[in-house]
């Protein structure tokens, strides 16, 4: 059974089409990669996966593997999703001011515990559990005291992002953007984080414009989403393609 | 004279017989001063903007109580040092061995406080000459020269559990120069129609520093008033935090008088309502002379049909050069039926002068609770966490307080239970 399976999936904002029929099954252990022109509708897939209220199904379907079943998670609320192993890593993480990174971590990693019926950490273990992950993921561990991104750099709100996955452990990852804005030291910190979470049963979509990640987290599978579809899909090959000849071949290819 | 006066003055000699016939010295000519104040400019309609939405027949129904009726009642006194029941000072009740030491305290009424008291007189400030027609003793605290106290004072007023509803506690702080000390003061509205109305008044002498928290806890039926009045000498700063949660009418008047360079001021305040209850927050500061500083954050949070209120006014003096002052009022609304009514207004008669105000009224951002779902919170507790970091954050503005873990939970106890917040 796929981890994830997208069934001819359409979506509006604000009355506009964004997704014309998206087909996409990811099986556990896989790693796909989604490459695109800007407003081609990469982030739209990401939200609507994971429930963002500003956007709506119009038709198709989204299966993802809950207790061994496929469930319809289109009708779950966006926490109940994360609860069952989905997390977004933001194009444009959110600023929360006054909740610290801390507190918000530790609510969401307790409900999450909760869920499944895991033990719930005392702030003891927990302060123990984020001070490890920020040492494996060579972070600075004040980060933790700060309010959740308020005033952090581009870099640093994105590595942000990948402390938060590497705490929740999550089944299904999708990174919209993460490698964007990021140092060379800061884009294997990324890798590490995707890498260190990889296993048989688990798998991540990463939305990226650069070729450059791919050399550290090796894809295996890439795809090129244009005005709402998936128009191509290859291995890794496609993005060192895409990478010298950007998307114009592709394009005229799908119109041919 | 019309049937409000006849019934205001009725109840002001009433009270007045009860409490207080047999004192004839300068506090009977001081009451008769507000009172004849009072006679001439009218009790205030609420038509004004200044005094819209007060009700002034709460006030006029409820009932006078008499000291003695009040000297027995029992009451729990273990949070504060100093404990008013029913709005009259019971020293029987003060926590001697706990005070700090480099404090005195006694009741207020002692002719050497009468040219302090007169300073503070303002014809046009209704509220203060009701409680000075009302005059009726009070607690004078002294904090000694150049003295530090190690830890707050703290003062409550208590529900007389009787019927009667009209409590008018009364307060002077006197700062010596050099001293400095933290004051925490606890009001309630009681049940019923309740009319609860404080009067603080601070005099601050040079390079002295106050830290001032003000909470108020609203009941659904009361009105609850409560006024501040600070005079800062030079190098002196007043810091207050003004909390007014819940109930049907509350109304913070804080008004601060920078007089001499170097004084300072900052002004924090909460509030904060659900049900149809009303939040009225007017603060004044004025700075009289030059180099004097002033800052003013206050927040709203606001459920169901309730409304907030924020007038703040900075006056400028002319020849009080090189002013700084900046306020801002945020407010955040938790439900598309409430409201609030925020004012700014700069007074400015000097040039050399940095003022700034803004205000604003939002509600949560979708992607802000979007974010935090994305993570497995829910929706009710991604409000819940969002609503408390907005109101907590006005408590960690107010720096130098040994209270905060206190207040903190003060905030949050009474946040669980705005219906957008509940469960
Ligand atoms: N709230 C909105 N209202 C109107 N249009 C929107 C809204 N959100 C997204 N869109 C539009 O949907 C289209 C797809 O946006 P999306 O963010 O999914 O693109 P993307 O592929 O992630 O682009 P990028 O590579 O620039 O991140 C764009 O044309 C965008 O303007
Ligand atoms: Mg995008």
């Amino acid at each position: 059974m796929s981890l994830l399976e997208i069934k001819d999936l359409h979506a509006t904002v604000d009355g506009n089409k964004i997704l014309n029929g998206i087909n996409l099954t990811v099986n556990r252990g896989e790693i796909h990669a989604i490459m695109g022109p800007n407003g081609s509708g990469k982030s739209t897939l990401a939200k609507v996966i994971s429930g963002h209220p500003d956007y709506h199904v119009e038709s198709g379907e989204v299966l993802y593997e809950i207790n061994g079943k496929p469930s319809k998670i289109l009708e779950l609320e966006p926490s109940e999703r994360a609860r069952e192993g989905i997390f977004l890593g933001f194009q444009y993480p959110v600023e929360i001011p006054g909740v610290t990174n801390s507190t918000f971590l530790k609510e969401a990693f307790n409900s999450i515990c909760k869920h499944q019926g895991a033990e719930e950490l005392d702030a003891f273990d927990f302060n123990e559990l984020i001070g490890q992950k920020c040492k494996g993921l060579n972070m600075d561990p004040s980060f933790i005291h700060r309010p959740v991104n308020e005033g952090f750099s581009g870099g640093e709100k994105k590595k942000n992002e990948i402390l938060q996955m590497s705490i929740l452990n999550p089944i299904l990852s999708l990174l919209d953007e993460t490698d964007s804005g990021l140092d060379i030291d800061a884009l294997k910190i990324v890798a590490k984080g995707v890498n260190d979470l990889k296993s048989k049963y688990n798998a991540t979509i990463l939305v990226t414009h650069y070729q450059r990640l791919l050399d550290y987290i090796v894809p295996d599978f890439v795809h090129v989403l244009y005005q709402g579809k998936i128009i191509k899909t290859g291995g890794k090959e496609l993005a060192l393609e895409l990478e010298k000849r950007g998307y114009d071949w592709v394009i005229g290819e799908k119109v041919q | 004279m019309n049937g409000e006066m006849k019934i205001f003055l009725e109840k002001a000699s009433g009270f007045n017989q009860i409490n207080n016939d047999q004192d004839g010295g300068w506090s009977a000519d001081f009451r008769d001063r507000a009172l004849n104040n009072i006679k001439s400019s009218g009790i205030p309609s609420s038509k004004t903007e200044k005094y819209r939405h007060m009700d002034m027949s709460a006030f006029l129904a409820s009932s006078v109580s008499s000291k003695d009726q009040q000297q027995n009642a029992v009451v729990s006194t273990a949070d504060y040092h100093f404990n008013f029941v029913g709005g009259y000072f019971r020293e029987d009740l003060t926590k001697k061995e706990n005070l700090p030491s480099g404090l005195e305290y006694s009741l207020l009424g002692g002719s050497e406080v009468q040219d302090i008291l007169a300073q503070f007189v303002d014809s046009t400030d209704f509220f203060q000459q009701m409680s000075n027609s009302f005059m009726d003793g009070g607690l004078l605290i002294k904090v000694k020269k150049n003295h530090t106290l190690d830890s707050p004072i703290t003062i409550g007023n208590h529900d007389p559990k009787t019927n009667e509803a009209l409590s008018l506690p009364r307060i002077l702080v006197v700062m010596e120069e050099g001293a400095s000390a933290e004051l925490i003061e606890h009001y309630r509205g009681f049940k019923g129609v309740s009319w609860t109305q404080s009067l603080t008044e601070i005099y601050i002498e040079k390079r002295a520093c106050l830290y001032h928290t003000s909470k108020n806890t609203g009941c659904p039926t009361g009105t609850q008033l409560n006024s501040t009045k600070v005079k800062v000498l030079g190098a002196g700063e007043y810091h207050n935090l003004s909390l007014f949660l819940g109930g049907k009418k509350s109304r913070n008047n804080l008004d601060v008088e920078l007089l001499g360079e170097h004084a300072h001021c900052e002004l924090v305040g909460l509030f904060s309502n659900d049900d149809s209850g009303i939040c009225q927050n007017f603060t004044h500061i004025h700075h009289r002379v030059g180099d004097t500083t002033s800052v003013q954050y206050y927040k709203g949070l606001l459920d169901q049909k309730s409304l907030g209120v924020f007038n703040g006014t900075i006056f400028v003096h002319p020849k009080a050069q090189k002013i700084d002052s900046n306020q801002l009022n945020k407010n955040l609304l938790l439900s598309n039926l409430a409201h609030v009514e925020t004012k700014p207004t700069l007074e400015i008669h000097a040039d050399d002068v940095k003022c700034s105000h803004g205000a604003t009224i939002g509600r949560l951002q979708e992607d802000e609770i979007f974010y935090l779902q994305s993570r497995g919170i829910t929706k009710k507790r991604a409000v819940q966490i969002l609503s408390e970091a907005f109101a907590i954050d006005a408590i960690y503005k107010f720096k130098g307080t040994q209270d905060r873990e206190a207040t903190v939970l003060y905030v949050k106890e009474f946040l669980e239970t705005l219906p957008a917040l509940k469960g």
